[in-house]
């Protein structure tokens, strides 16, 4: 469920030419056109769906590459927050 | 489209006209405020389809460059900034109401709004679009876009400065000490409410609703606030070159404005010219193939220096004609500053002047021979007006056409920043495509666009097949001993002995170093300075100081060169 959450995030707001049906878990986002001021948007777009805050130190390119990346960082953050 | 359009100067503030040509009149004007940043810089010409569309039907509409922006009359250090900024939109609305317009609503977007909310009271109604809760939490977005945007750069060199304390980088764009502590202090929530009743439209990013407490807080203070979703932020701020205004946005604030009939104002009374320290400007227009051709011109206070010559700025991209990271506005003040004048121009399609408003479906625009009409035009008003030498500078496209310009005009020095592509032709467009290819070959967005029918498939194509004809007759060539001459080297070489002192100039690893390489024997390879720790559109901010003494001569004698660099990697940028 959170997965296809964060790939319809994904797919909205960074700006990719590819659909939900095909962007594999692991496909790497920054591959598929993901720059640097999309990844704030769906930054912002996770956070407000989520009701996660990404602290500066996941602000890195690891942390948004892929789908499964973004999932492992918001279960940790939402982990933190119970 | 029966719009005109003037621009001038109120205060310190550059702003744009576009107001009704023969059709009716409302009694609502505009102001647009723009975002900031590097956002500012992909927003900017979708703001100009904006204002055309609100013009048409009937409203006056006032664009403004923030004070630290663009043709703005200041820049990120001054410590006055945030009362600047609140002055530049109080006398802009002041000067509407004193031509007749009995309403004046904002239109904001992004960080532009809390800007607009600082001096809310002087607006009838406000359009505020995908604005942040507080200045805080706008900076939280751009100190994550600069740590994103960093990452992808090459290392800084060892000696490399750092920002003063307090200031901000983002996206090559400077927020100063003065400028982001008053931003830390705007929270929607806690600001004083507009003091009388207001229309708000709140209009949120896309696919979702603005911040509650932004609607809460302005609501407590008697606005009428209507909230949407909100859509076509994205497209606002794709990459200059492709950045485009959503028809559904422009027609929902067509509906939000009041319709009310109203007499025509009394004539803009801007000033023509502002005078910034050492330099002064004013707007230049000129016809152009495509309709008006646009630009700054920029001349030192104390008059030219006897001799003195002449410089022209291109545009990098779709970057308008303050260039990549404002730096060409820097430069063109910092020559003002040693006697020298100058013009930055808008070429066809890009940033005030007339051409087309949609976004460039690919790369030919920027490399096409009107775009060169254009920058040949420039040359010729220049040289009309007494300039007995010019010099060109360019970035990436506008590289190109600073060297399409020398071979065209005498040139006396043409400093030309991380070209890819110095002639325009199948090759061209096949290296082109090959960088895109090679940038990922699994790059589907790029493979999209070319099958979605944003790039010339059969040009493509053609290309391709252009590019594999040539290489074997290279190395056909090269094998009977008699090479075929590169079109490149042969018009560097023309260049050169035509009178043009070639300054080129690469970032460190900038695939422009493995363009020069493929293209010109290193016998006649021209020397390259090198920017190290930037990337292709001179970020960070650091290096902005090297740009400058550059353009201006100064770091002829003390920068790294490059040589021959096997290692340098063409597959991080394509030509833009």
């Amino acid at each position: 469920m959170r997965f296809d959450d964060i790939r319809a995030i994904v797919i909205e707001h960074g700006r990719l030419a590819d659909t939900p049906g095909t962007l594999h878990p692991d496909a790497n986002l920054y591959e598929l056109g993901l720059s640097s001021l999309t990844t704030v948007h769906v930054m912002l777009a996770l956070e407000e769906r989520f009701d996660v805050e990404f602290p500066p130190r996941m602000l890195s390119r690891r942390t948004f590459e892929s789908v499964r990346a973004i999932d492992e960082a918001i279960a940790e953050l939402t982990a933190h927050a119970r | 489209m029966d719009v005109a359009r003037e621009r001038y100067y109120l205060g310190g503030t550059f702003v744009v006209e576009h107001r009704p040509g023969r059709g009716p009149t409302r009694a609502s004007a505009v102001v647009l405020l723009p975002p900031m940043g590097y956002e500012d810089t992909c927003a900017y010409r979708p703001a100009r389809t904006l204002a055309d569309a609100l013009a048409a039907a009937g409203h006056v509409v006032l664009r403004i460059d923030w004070p630290w922006l663009g043709d703005g009359g200041s820049d990120a250090w001054d410590p006055a900034l945030p009362e600047r900024a609140a002055d530049a939109v109080r006398t802009t609305v002041a000067s509407l109401r004193a031509r007749g317009l009995r309403r004046v609503a904002g239109v904001a977007v992004r960080a532009g709004g809390l800007l607009a909310l600082r001096v809310a009271d002087r607006f009838d109604a406000l359009a505020l679009w995908a604005v942040p809760a507080s200045g805080a939490a706008y900076l939280r977005e751009e100190r994550a876009f600069e740590r994103l945007s960093a990452a992808r750069r090459p290392p800084p060199p060892d000696d490399a400065p750092a920002l003063p304390a307090g200031a901000l980088e983002a996206g090559g764009f400077v927020y100063g000490p003065a400028l982001v502590a008053a931003l830390e202090q705007l929270d929607v929530a806690t600001m004083a409410p507009p003091p009388r009743p207001m229309r708000v439209l709140l209009i949120g990013r896309d696919g979702t609703m603005p911040p509650a407490a932004m609607h809460d807080a302005l609501a407590r203070g008697g606005a009428q606030v209507e909230a949407r979703a909100g859509r076509g932020l994205g497209d606002l701020l794709e990459d200059p070159y492709r950045a485009r205004l959503d028809p559904a946005l422009r027609d929902a604030l067509l509906d939000w404005l009041d319709p009310e009939p109203g007499a025509p104002p009394a004539s803009a009374a801007g000033a023509t010219r502002l005078a910034i320290g050492a330099a002064v400007e004013r707007p230049w227009r000129a016809r152009g193939g495509a309709g008006e051709l646009s630009g700054i011109v920029c001349e030192p206070a104390d008059g030219t220096r006897p001799g003195a010559p002449w410089t022209l700025f291109l545009n990098a991209g779709g970057v308008r004609r303050s260039g990549p990271n404002r730096l060409w506005t820097t430069a063109a003040r910092a020559l003002a500053a040693r006697g020298r004048p100058s013009l930055r121009v808008d070429v066809r399609d890009i940033g005030d002047s007339d051409g087309t408003v949609e976004p460039h479906r690919d790369l030919e625009a920027m490399y096409a021979e009107s775009a060169i009409a254009d920058a040949v035009q420039a040359w010729d008003w220049a040289a009309a007006g007494g300039a007995a030498r010019i010099d060109v500078v360019g970035l990436c496209s506008g590289a190109f056409l600073g060297l399409q310009l020398a071979a065209r005009r005498p040139v006396r020095r043409a400093v030309l920043f991380n070209g890819l592509a110095y002639v325009w032709d199948d090759a061209a467009r096949a290296d082109s495509v090959a960088v895109h290819v090679r940038a990922s070959l699994l790059d589907r967005r790029r493979w999209a666009r070319l099958l979605g029918g944003r790039i010339d498939a059969r040009r493509v194509a053609r290309a391709l097949v252009e590019r594999g004809r040539l290489s074997a007759l290279e190395g056909l060539g090269r094998l009977a001993g008699r090479a075929r001459p590169d079109p490149v080297e042969q018009l560097l070489r023309a260049v050169r002995a035509s009178g043009t002192t070639l300054r080129i100039v690469a970032s460190e690893g900038d695939p422009s170093l493995a363009y020069l390489e493929r293209h010109v024997r290193p016998a006649e390879r021209p020397q390259v300075t090198l920017i190290p720790g930037a990337d292709h559109t001179i970020r960070p901010v650091r290096a902005h100081a090297r740009v400058v003494a550059l353009v201006t001569g100064e770091a002829d004698h003390d920068v790294p060169t490059h040589h021959e660099d096997p290692t340098c990697d063409s597959t991080t940028s394509a030509p833009s």
